[in-house]
């Protein structure tokens, strides 16, 4: 997994595409969020993209390859985005320790590509100060250049370039500007002299402390001089260390940095507020230098829309608007390429039929393997709409005001503003929703969103409803304006809510406690998307999607369909049979003592079984079992004869019904989720539990709903 | 959240009403001295009021994170708005906008400025 310093492992991606030839040279793209920095890192490596994970932690490592003007090429990792090297969460603990050298996975970067938003510069020079500080050769792209135009800002390059030593190289990806002059300043990097040691001076007392351990760290870590004074002042900044960092130091430095910070304490002395002054100080200077901007900031475009969009009422009717069309997309418009893959999937499987002669050989390729790989690409429809809506609400900055306007509410339940839209799209299909879960920068509030996000009823479980309130329900008016039937529907849309929030909030009392989910986001000034940006972070996903996802959804989906078709029976035996006596039959049997309690028999076990592909194969397992068509019906053809069944059917009452709705609803049917929750959380430990809570939650609120519906004499007909 | 707060609309109304009260007692406290400038947290500031950082809190969890985001002492911060529903707040720091809980903003002792003050230009720009 790890552990090899070999430098020709850092990069796989590289090195296939190579075919193993000599290694690049290794650089690394630092900024801020909402700095361009993937705007960059797009231009600058194209398609040349790896998209993976760092072992053991769910942060994103994206490595690409970037030709140089001279023929050449290097390696680009695109570190997360940061507002500071101090360690906050995961995904800055990993840019810090790639910078530093301090990953075994990543050998340490030759040169550093740090790009800095020009619009604001203060802010960003803030990161500049510490990067630096690595005295690893450095360029500065700057970006965003146009929007610091606009706002009145002009920022003195060339005295910038001075003042910071490094190069800087202006770059508008959107207007193609500066790009070769960027990428011919890459292929000198080599060659570019470090940038000067650090000029924000500390107290007396604090710069003896930091001198005395940065020679320390030299002697007895052969730590290089540029940059043992930055992991003096880090080391010295924490209050605490984290584990891996304590076992990286020897147990003289530790001592004696202990002994430091006692004494920088005795002395009054707040290290980390010194040296954040200290730093804030220095780029403020820089800034008063080197922009010249108006003294009352006019009032922007973004700050026009704002004043809409952040509106009390006209904020949340364009929210609602805007939610209603993300909405719209992955529920009703991803239907129509779903429907093309469905009917191009039956095609294919119809043409096998007729053209190859029936064994078991055509039954795996039609019913096994083809409708694996159907179940798997019917997701893409989904997953590509939804990140298309994410990256545009993104790149435009809209994301940001979703996430303020929400937050109040979210935080009701101990999550963050940004759970809100993971939880919408989750409406359509717990995959998506949980892919987007990425953009939750707390661990717990990500997990628990994601835990809680297969409780929204998604559209593959309104088949089971459908047949459900078509057989049992009364078609009655209610109230004059609402029907029986629909109130059902709602009821269950809306018990899923209920039990998601409701999950959440005792997650985050109990196994996930915390204390909340601290709230700071930047507002980004809005800024027209950039087409290359949204294409990517689409294509990105659903590569991604297919490749970890996919191919555990399609090995099931051919364990499921062996399951349901072995042992063989002799032929002619009627499909009704044929499923009974099934390893899924059989095992729908044997878990029918688990079940009755809830009223349900070994039919339906049958069918929770089968059903474990995707929920919607209830409908056709069930007509299967009552002989309506067979298992490769469509549901609709099914349902229409299948409800006539299943109310003649002495066993079947409408509180059946409703419990197997409620089933539905609460239990983790889905082996499609549970193979993205296992990528996306990277192991077992949380699928499982994921699968165990939901299950125990349906199977308990069920028993409930059936007893008491049967005590109270609901159970006839 | 709790349950007597939402069985019938006057017992809430009324804790509404109090802790409204209670709220306006509170702001009555942050007196304005000589010059006009009211020492007060930011979370109790209101849109449009502007003014710098005193200090931080010595010891709560967000200090570090706070002083790392921009707010250090002499720092001018510009309210922009409270979220609809009260909470977040949206503050101009250091020429960016940063949302933040009021939670957090407690944490930050501002030294407001009176409305009608025209912010020095030596203040915060060393005179370049």
């Amino acid at each position: 997994m790890s552990a090899s310093s070999v430098p020709s492992s850092f990069s796989p991606a590289v090195a296939s595409g190579d075919g193993g030839a000599t290694r690049l040279p290794l650089y690394a793209l630092v900024g801020n969020p909402n700095c361009g920095k993937t705007t960059v890192f797009n231009a600058l490596t194209g398609l040349r993209q790896k998209v993976g994970n760092y072992p053991g932690v769910t942060v994103e490592k994206k490595e690409g390859r970037l030709r140089l003007p001279g023929g050449g090429a290097a390696s680009l990792i695109d570190l997360p985005g940061l507002y500071s090297l101090t360690p906050r969460s995961p995904d800055e603990a990993i840019a810090r320790d790639v910078l530093l050298g301090h990953r075994p996975d990543v050998a340490q970067p030759e040169g550093i590509i740090h790009v800095v938003d020009a619009a604001n510069l203060e802010r960003n020079l803030y990161l500049t100060s510490q990067v630096l500080d690595l005295g690893l050769p450095t360029i500065i792209v700057l970006t965003m250049t146009d929007v610091a135009e606009k706002n009145g800002h002009t920022v003195d390059i060339p005295a910038l370039e001075k003042v910071l030593g490094v190069p800087i190289r202006p770059v508008l990806v959107s207007k193609n500007t500066g790009m070769d002059s960027l990428r011919a300043a890459i292929e000198l990097l080599p060659t570019t002299p470090p940038p000067p040691q650090r000029d924000w001076p500390l107290p007396t007392d604090a710069e003896i402390e930091v001198k005395e351990l940065s020679e320390m760290l030299q002697k007895e870590h052969g730590t290089r001089p540029a940059q043992s004074g930055m992991e003096a002042v880090s080391l010295l900044m924490a209050e605490t260390l984290r584990p891996e960092e304590v076992g990286r130091w020897s147990p003289a430095v530790l001592d004696h940095l202990a002994a430091d910070k006692a004494n920088l304490a005795a002395l009054g002395i707040d290290f980390s507020a010194a040296v954040v002054e200290a730093r804030y100080a220095w780029a403020g200077r820089i800034g008063s230098q080197v922009v010249r901007k108006p003294r009352r900031a006019a009032e922007t475009l973004t700050d026009r829309i704002d004043r809409i969009v952040m509106h009390p009422f006209w904020g949340y009717i364009i929210f609602f608007g805007v939610m209603a069309f993300v909405f719209q997309t992955i529920f009703t418009w991803a239907q129509i390429p779903m429907n093309w893959i469905g009917s191009g999937v039956s095609a294919l499987q119809h043409l096998i039929t007729t053209h190859m002669p029936p064994g078991d050989l055509q039954d795996l390729l039609v019913n096994g393997i083809i409708a694996g790989v159907g179940t798997t690409i019917t997701f893409l429809p989904q997953i590509l709409l939804l990140f298309f809506a994410i990256s545009l609400l993104e790149d435009t900055g809209y994301m940001a005001r979703a996430a303020f306007l929400m937050d109040k509410v979210m935080s009701k339940v101990g999550l963050h503003g940004k759970s809100f839209i993971p939880l919408l799209s989750s409406f359509a299909c717990a995959i998506p929703g949980i892919m987007a879960t990425r953009t939750i920068d707390d661990r717990k509030s990500r997990l628990v969103t994601i835990l809680v996000a297969p409780l929204m009823s998604c559209s593959a479980r309104i088949p089971v409803y459908t047949l459900m309130i078509a057989a049992f329900i009364p078609n009655r008016r209610v109230l004059g304006i609402f029907t029986l039937p629909g109130l059902t529907m709602m009821s269950m849309y809306f018990l899923g809510m209920v039990a998601a929030f409701g999950m959440a909030w005792l997650f985050k009392k109990t196994l996930l406690r915390g204390s909340p989910p601290v709230f700071f986001l930047e507002m980004p000034p809005y800024h027209a998307p950039s087409a290359r940006t949204v294409l990517m972070t689409m294509l990105e996903r659903a590569w991604l999607f297919l490749r970890r996802a996919g191919t555990v959804i399609l090995s099931v989906s051919i364990v499921l369909w062996f399951l349901s078709s072995y042992p063989k029976q002799p032929a002619g035996t009627p499909p009704a049979a044929q499923l009974a006596h099934s390893y899924a039959g059989q095992a729908g049997q044997a878990i029918e003592p688990a079940i009755a309690p809830l009223g349900f028999d070994w039919r339906i076990g049958v069918s929770l079984v089968s059903s474990f592909v995707a929920r919607e194969v209830f409908v056709s397992s069930m007509g299967t079992i009552y002989s309506v068509g067979d298992r490769y019906s469509s549901t609709e053809e099914v349902t229409s004869t299948l409800k006539d069944k299943l109310r003649a059917d002495p066993f079947f009452s409408p509180l059946i019904a409703i419990c197997v709705m409620i089933y539905y609803v609460l239990a983790m049917q889905c082996l499609s989720t549970i193979a993205v929750v296992k990528r996306e959380t990277n192991g077992w430990t949380w699928p499982l539990f994921m699968t165990g809570y939901m299950t125990a939650l349906a199977w308990i609120t069920t028993f409930l709903v059936y007893h008491i519906g049967m005590a109270l004499g609901w159970g006839g007909r | 959240m709790s349950k007597s707060e939402n069985t019938s609309f006057l017992p809430a109304f009324c804790k509404r009403w109090q802790a409204g009260k209670a709220r306006a007692e509170a702001l009555s406290r942050y007196v304005a001295d000589k010059t006009g400038h009211t020492e007060m947290p930011l979370s109790e500031m209101q849109p449009g009021d502007f003014g710098h950082v005193l200090s931080l809190c010595s010891s709560c969890d967000q200090r570090e994170h706070l002083l790392e985001l921009g707010f250090t002492p002499g720092t001018e911060i510009t309210v922009v708005r409270l979220a609809p529903l009260g909470d977040p707040m949206t503050v101009r720091i250091r020429g960016y906008q940063l949302s933040l809980r009021r939670r957090e903003a407690e944490a930050v002792t501002m030294r407001r400025c009176p409305p009608d003050f025209d912010l020095d230009p030596a203040i915060d720009s060393d005179g370049a």
